[in-house]
């Protein structure tokens, strides 16, 4: 057993393993240079005599992982010396690259040590380690001349203390110092003396305390740690020699790969190899030489060829041939370093049978590792068997045996591996110890590597992801799954490879005639409200007519719908309150049932809520750019569905972050039970394909047998949270296969600028192209003619493509829209007693930025004067329409009644601007374009500057929780719906209040950060009668919005300074529209960005 | 010299960044105080750099009392990063009583300039400092996007403390040209980082100094995430400018102790009068830490 003095000279850090291997005397001691930075914490480290960097980057990378603001600095000539020999430019070169990854707290100094030690102040290093010339003289010279610049209390390193041959004399003087001063020796990797200079750092006591068995457990136990990274390091060069053979293997000579094509021709395996392949190419799916340009197609017909199918079986019996050498060599190595393994426990086991060889953390740790890796070594043995077995159908075979011989290597050369052979045996012989122990293990490890908040995340949107692809019939904030859920199996990989998992790009690339004659409907799940303006914008692409069937959770939302698609012109609109029930997939096949028969076409769409932190966060807008992104792809799914009669669902290729989760999760069965209701059979050993997301276009037919089931909402499994195995995911698997029932084909489209790592997008230029497409790329699940399911995931990707975030900010800018000249657009300003140099910079401003943006300036500026007269100071009559004065009507009031008259002389856009300000000169033009871009739905403030205000918004979607009325467009609807501003607030918060009325009642609101309004806020003093103008504002609010807590604090921030709270009854708001509000972050209304 | 004008010199280097160089303008024009020259000075613009240079900030001179404006490019092929030259070229394009320096990725805030020509007239100082904010921003296509901000980031509150290390960016002072002399108004064209504390070494050992607003914040200094800034996002450089900075460090030590202190900034520091030949580091040794 350890003991306890041992356990306080270990950390989880001392386990980890170094970034970067190199040839070095020190590899040994890394585990130890981790615990040390992590238990002493330098501010500042310095290494004489640097050379590869293997030392100093395991300081550095412990340094980068702690996060704890050391900083260090590598001192070198990096020209070498009589020990290290002398050496050329490229060490130094290679150590500065390696450095990159540091810079932030690392410097190389190449110097030598002498000229070095003036770049430091005295007393300023905490932890030095001293690797330079062994000599006794020199490491003496080296210790004392930056013993000055040492803090008083810092520990020095001498490496080599243990090396009494060529004249070394490091031990000598470590052996004098340590007479003197606190030491620890440890006498493995050439020995690395530790010194304490002053009084020992807390957290280092028990090593300088260590004596006898103590002592000998903390070098054993390093010792241990260390001889494990020897091992890594000689492995590596091992599998580096095996890797350049197997380079050589593949490149066989043709000669040679005649010879082994002859052995197949005998060979059985490699004969039944062969005639899959043949079986493959009969298939069809090989596209023939033709005018399309389809990707892969000329592997596809390389792999036709007869001599370079010979030579990949010859590739692969080589490779083949090769990993069972590998696998017997490994089994030698594993016996050999259990051995190892089992004699470096010794040293730090009292009674091995007892306890584990480190803490009560580290057998969990290694058990878990061997679970793991074990399950991983023998699934790749199985894929390895699976290859010979299958054959190598496709092009990507071979590539993917190579990709996992790569992993094969990694295992094998991994630490873990290696340090967990006992572990395995035992484990082996006790299987019932294992489930318990992988639970227990995991937590532990992820614990001791820092992984733990990480990987609960990963499980959670793991568990989000797929299975939840469907619409947010339930917030997915619910409880995250188990920790330590026991996953009995992997789902079993069902895509079809992506190389042959065809896609078409949209748009076509020729004419499209979009008129099917056919109606078109949009069923449409809002279980999430707030994006019914996102939908409406992209639903406006739709050209002609598109009724609307939108279902939702509550009547309130329902309300919220209703108005956010008032004066809907395309269509009919009709908005159903259905149970939150079987996501999106009920509504859509119970719920609006009655809408199939109706309309030949249907769109199905869903929200989903953002989260912009989860890689699929972007999942809504991408699978909304992809199937109705523009007009032009709209008109190319039209037309596709014209051309083909025959076709019957377009979907969205995969998106990218998702597709590796392509499979039948825990859907199977109750898939299997429906299809059979439906008059078809399926089989998990096929491929699978379906519309991730249950988002696509369709004709009605095509859902007819799933319709005909006759479901309902009772049949769906009540809302509790699921993230698989749910009828609704099994639905969501089935509709590619309901449509081939149904006598249709379904096709997948692409647009290619959103992705990044799919092949097989399919440009069409010609009707013919299409034609063609449609003949030789499209696939049949129920007829898959001997195609097969991917035999590896591919890899994952991390995030989608930039451009699909630049397409949702284009969109929300209204970047495409050109602002027509003949759109009438007002200028308001209230003035209250502004100074004449105010109001001109105002004005001018905003006649410029009218004028950049093409539009009319006669009479445009619209303008109320709460204070004195400016008639004598603004007397441009052309380009005023002044209201008379009525008195100070408050800010609200004022803003009301130029708005009442601006749309009432046919303006459909006003832009309150704060007299005080400047209008940027583009920024009329661009708080038109996000008006027009969101339909006349939104509100949209400009930014102000230079000093933003720190409430939020999105930089995609520009969403923001409120509005500034400082410079603020409204549009002649939002106007009419909303009202204009509350009266009752003379000044302050009128603008919080009419945004959360606005959300009410189904318009967005948008800060437009291209849109500068130059407010001068900076420096500014607020007079208290200001302050009590806003806190008496803030009452008004929250007594209208029903927020007691925020007015008691008001009511207790004025008596403090003196005021009297107002006496004030406002209209109290619908409770339901509170959802809305926030009092939780004071006057910023929302959690601020600073 | 034009009496109380102030010239405010703007380094722009990436046509690609016109956005940015609209924001920095835009604060420039949005200054209370005038009058106002602003010269733009770029390195090796193309005709259809220029132009378009020109185009973007154009209308912003259509405001009223709109400021002057002056775009000088530096022609010549060397050096290749003429970021010293720039500045040179600015200040010799200069008309005003006063200068001040803006990067076009930084703004200033409308009273910037008004607060520090106050104080220069209020204390006949030759150069006078206030404090700028840094602001953190990830920049997309059209705009960019503030994540956060750091009041008073720069420890550092006198003359001795700067003469210590830097702690003013280029934006945050104002310089009188009536008092301090166009010799030591220059940048020294060896530097291509720190030149700018460099001529505050000169300045400052020669002129009065004025700290006294440095409470005040006139200007947003950005740290954008895309590494577009010289200084990096993350506020330390690169490997490779690793190297340089060591080089550069050297050269403002050797700064410090070839530069002589006046006698009457000596006494501004504090100091016993220790004769006319001392330098900077003499005035930092003699100076309690």
């Amino acid at each position: 057993m350890l003991l306890k003095e041992v356990t306080l000279s270990l950390s989880a850090s001392s386990f980890w393993a170094p970034d970067y291997i190199c040839q070095s005397a020190w590899i040994e001691h890394a585990p130890f240079a981790f615990w040390l930075t992590d238990a002493l914490r330098p501010a500042r480290f310095v290494e004489l005599g640097t050379h590869y960097g293997y030392s100093y980057f395991a300081f550095c990378q412990a340094i980068k992982r702690l996060d704890i603001g050391t900083t260090a600095y590598a001192v070198d000539t990096w020209e070498g010396d009589e020990h290290a020999g002398f050496y050329d430019n490229s060490v130094y070169e290679s150590v500065l690259e390696i450095n990159r990854q540091y810079a932030s707290f690392s410097r190389l100094t190449r110097a030598t040590f002498a000229e070095a030690a003036e770049y430091f102040s005295d007393g300023s290093i905490d932890l030095i380690h001293i690797d330079g010339r062994h000599f006794y003289d020199d490491v003496k010279q080296d210790y004392e001349s930056w013993h000055p610049k040492l803090t008083e209390n810092a520990i020095v390193l001498f490496h080599d203390v243990n090396v009494r041959e060529r004249g070394f004399g490091v031990w000598k003087f470590f052996e004098e110092l340590a007479s003197k001063h606190p030491s620890f020796r440890f006498n493995h990797g050439n020995g690395l003396g530790v010194l304490a200079l002053g009084t020992i750092p807390e957290g280092l006591e028990k090593l300088f305390s260590a004596t006898g068995a103590s002592a000998d457990q903390i070098r054993g136990v390093y010792s241990s740690l260390g001889g494990s990274l020897s091992s890594r390091r000689q492995l590596i060069a091992k599998s580096e020699a095996i890797r350049e053979m197997l380079k050589v293997a593949a490149d066989v000579s043709a000669e040679a790969a005649e010879r082994l094509a002859r052995i197949g021709d005998w060979d059985p395996q490699i004969q039944r190899i062969r005639s899959a392949l043949e079986r493959c190419e009969a298939t069809g799916l090989a596209v023939g030489t033709t005018g399309l340009k389809i990707p892969q197609e000329r592997a596809q017909e390389s792999k036709a060829s007869a001599a370079a199918v010979n030579e990949k079986l010859a590739q692969s019996k080589s490779i083949l041939q090769t990993r069972e050498a590998e696998v017997s060599e490994l089994r030698r190595e594993n016996e050999a370093l259990r051995e190892d393994l089992a004699t470096s426990a010794t040293l730090t086991e009292v009674k091995p049978a007892e306890k584990p060889v480190t803490t009560e953390s580290i057998r969990p740790l290694l058990a878990e590792m061997v679970i793991q890796e074990n399950r991983h070594h023998r699934t790749l043995l199985e894929r390895l068997d699976r290859l010979t077995r299958d054959g190598l159908e496709k092009d990507s075979t071979i590539d993917s045996l190579r990709a996992r011989a790569a992993e094969y290597d990694a295992i094998r050369n991994s630490t873990a591996w290696k340090m967990t052979a006992p572990m395995r045996s035992v484990l082996a012989n006790l299987p019932a110890l294992r489930t318990p122990a992988r639970r227990a293990m995991k937590a532990v490890h992820w614990t001791a590597t820092g992984q733990l908040l990480k990987r609960l995340a990963a499980r959670r949107r793991a568990a989000e992801s797929f299975p939840d692809g469907q619409a947010g019939g339930v917030d997915i904030t619910a409880p995250p799954p188990d920790l330590f859920q026991s996953h009995p199996r992997e789902p079993a990989e069902a895509a079809r490879p992506v190389e042959i998992d065809y896609s078409v790009a949209v748009p076509f690339g020729f004419t499209k005639d979009c008129n099917t004659g056919g109606r078109i409907a949009a069923v449409v799940h809002l279980y999430y409200e707030e994006f019914a303006c996102e939908f409406r914008s992209y639903l406006s692409n739709i050209p002609g007519i598109v009724d609307l069937y939108i279902s939702t959770a509550d009547d309130f939302q329902a309300s919220v719908i209703k108005k956010a698609f008032s004066g809907w012109e395309k269509g009919n609109v009709e908005v159903r309150v259905v149970p939150n029930r079987g996501r999106d997939i009920a509504p859509k096949l119970v719920s609006f049932k009655d809408v199939y028969d109706k309309h030949e076409y249907v769109l199905h769409l869903h929200s989903k809520r953002s989260k912009h932190a989860d890689v699929l966060a972007p999942w809504r807008h991408f699978l909304l750019e992809n199937l109705l992104g523009n007009s032009d792809i709209v008109s190319s799914v039209l037309h596709a569905f014209k051309q083909n009669a025959k076709l019957g669902i377009i979907a969205a290729q995969h998106f990218e972050p998702m597709r590796h989760w392509t499979n039948w999760g825990g859907n199977y069965s109750g898939a299997q039970a429906l299809a059979t209701r439906m008059g078809f059979f399926i089989n998990e050993q096929d491929p699978l394909d379906f519309p991730s997301g249950s988002m696509f276009w369709a004709r009605s037919a095509a859902l007819r047998p799933l319709l005909n089931l006759h479901l309902q909402i009772d049949d769906f499994d009540l809302e509790s949270g699921q993230k698989d195995a749910t009828l609704a995911h099994a639905i969501e698997r089935l509709y590619f296969y309901a449509c081939e029932s149904a006598g249709f084909g379904w096709i997948k489209i692409a647009r290619p600028e959103i992705y990044s790592h799919t092949p097989a997008i399919v440009e069409v230029t010609s009707e013919a192209d299409l034609g063609e497409f449609f003949d030789r790329c499209t696939f049949r699940l129920l007829d898959p003619r001997g195609v097969k399911p991917r035999q590896f995931m591919p890899a994952p990707v991390s995030e989608p493509s930039p451009r699909l975030f630049e397409l949702v900010q284009d969109r929300a800018l209204g970047e495409y829209i050109t602002v027509d000249p003949e759109t009438r657009v007002a200028i308001g300003l209230v003035t209250y007693n502004n100074s004449e140099d105010e109001l001109k910079l105002a004005v001018g401003a905003a006649k410029v930025s009218m004028e950049l943006a093409g539009l009319s300036t006669n009479k445009s500026l619209f303008l109320l004067d709460n204070g004195i007269n400016t008639e004598e100071l603004l007397k441009d009559t052309e380009l005023f329409t002044r209201l008379s004065a009525q008195g100070n009507s408050g800010f609200g009031g004022g803003h009301n009644r130029l708005m009442q008259a601006a749309f009432q002389n046919g303006y459909e856009i006003y832009i309150a601007v704060n007299p005080d300000g400047a209008l940027h000169p583009d920024a009329v033009r661009y708080l038109v374009q996000m008006v027009q871009a969101a339909n006349g739905r939104a509100l949209v403030e400009a930014l102000q500057f230079p000093s933003e205000h720190p409430k939020p918004y999105d930089p995609y979607t520009m969403d923001t929780p409120w509005v500034s009325g400082a410079c603020l467009a409204i549009s002649k609807a939002a106007f009419e719906d909303l009202g204009g501003f509350d009266e009752g607030f003379f000044m302050y918060c009128e603008d919080v209040d009419l945004s959360w009325r606005a959300r009410a009642q189904g318009y967005a609101l948008k800060t437009c950060p291209r849109a500068l309004f130059l407010h001068a806020v900076t420096n500014r003093e607020m007079s208290p009668t200001t302050l009590q103008m806003i806190f008496e504002s803030g009452i008004k609010l929250a007594r209208k919005w029903g927020a007691a807590e925020f007015e008691s604090w008001l009511h207790a921030e004025l008596a403090a300074k003196g005021f009297l709270a107002p006496v004030l009854s406002p209209t109290a708001i619908p409770a339901e529209w509170r959802k809305f509000s926030d009092f939780s972050h004071h006057f910023s209304f929302a959690q601020p960005r600073w | 010299m034009i009496e109380s004008q102030v010239d405010c010199i703007v380094r722009f280097h990436n046509v690609k960044r016109l956005h940015e160089l609209s924001r920095c303008i835009f604060s420039l024009v949005s200054q209370k105080y005038r009058p106002l020259h602003i010269i733009v000075v770029v390195q090796r613009f193309s005709d259809a750099e220029l132009l378009a240079t020109h185009r973007a900030i154009e209308p912003l001179f259509r405001l009223p009392d709109a400021p002057m404006l002056t775009i000088k490019n530096w022609q010549s092929e060397e050096p290749i990063d003429a970021r010293t030259e720039l500045l040179n070229m600015g200040l010799a394009a200069a008309t005003g009583q006063y200068v001040s320096f803006l990067d076009y990725d930084d703004v200033l805030y409308p009273e910037a300039h008004e607060v520090l020509v106050n104080r220069l007239k209020a204390t006949g100082a030759g150069i006078t400092f206030a404090s700028v904010r840094v602001v953190y921003a990830d920049v997309y296509r059209q705009f960019i996007h503030l994540v956060k901000q750091v009041n008073a980031p720069f420890s550092g509150k006198n003359l001795k403390d700067l003469f210590r290390a830097n702690f003013c960016p280029i934006h945050s002072y104002l310089i009188d040209r009536s008092i301090v002399s166009q010799k030591d108004l220059s940048f020294d064209t060896n530097m291509t980082w720190e030149e700018d504390y460099d001529m505050l070494l000169k300045i400052c050992a020669n002129y009065s100094s004025d700290f006294d607003q440095l409470n005040v914040v006139i200007g947003d200094y950005y740290y954008k995430t895309d590494g577009s800034n010289s200084v990096p996002s993350d506020g330390i450089p690169g490997a490779d400018r690793m190297q340089e900075y060591e080089r550069v460090k050297a050269f403002i030590e050797v700064r410090r102790r070839t530069t002589l202190v006046a006698p009457e900034i000596q006494k501004q520091l504090g100091l016993p009068s220790l004769g006319a030949n001392v330098t900077i580091r003499d005035a930092l040794d003699a100076l309690p830490s």
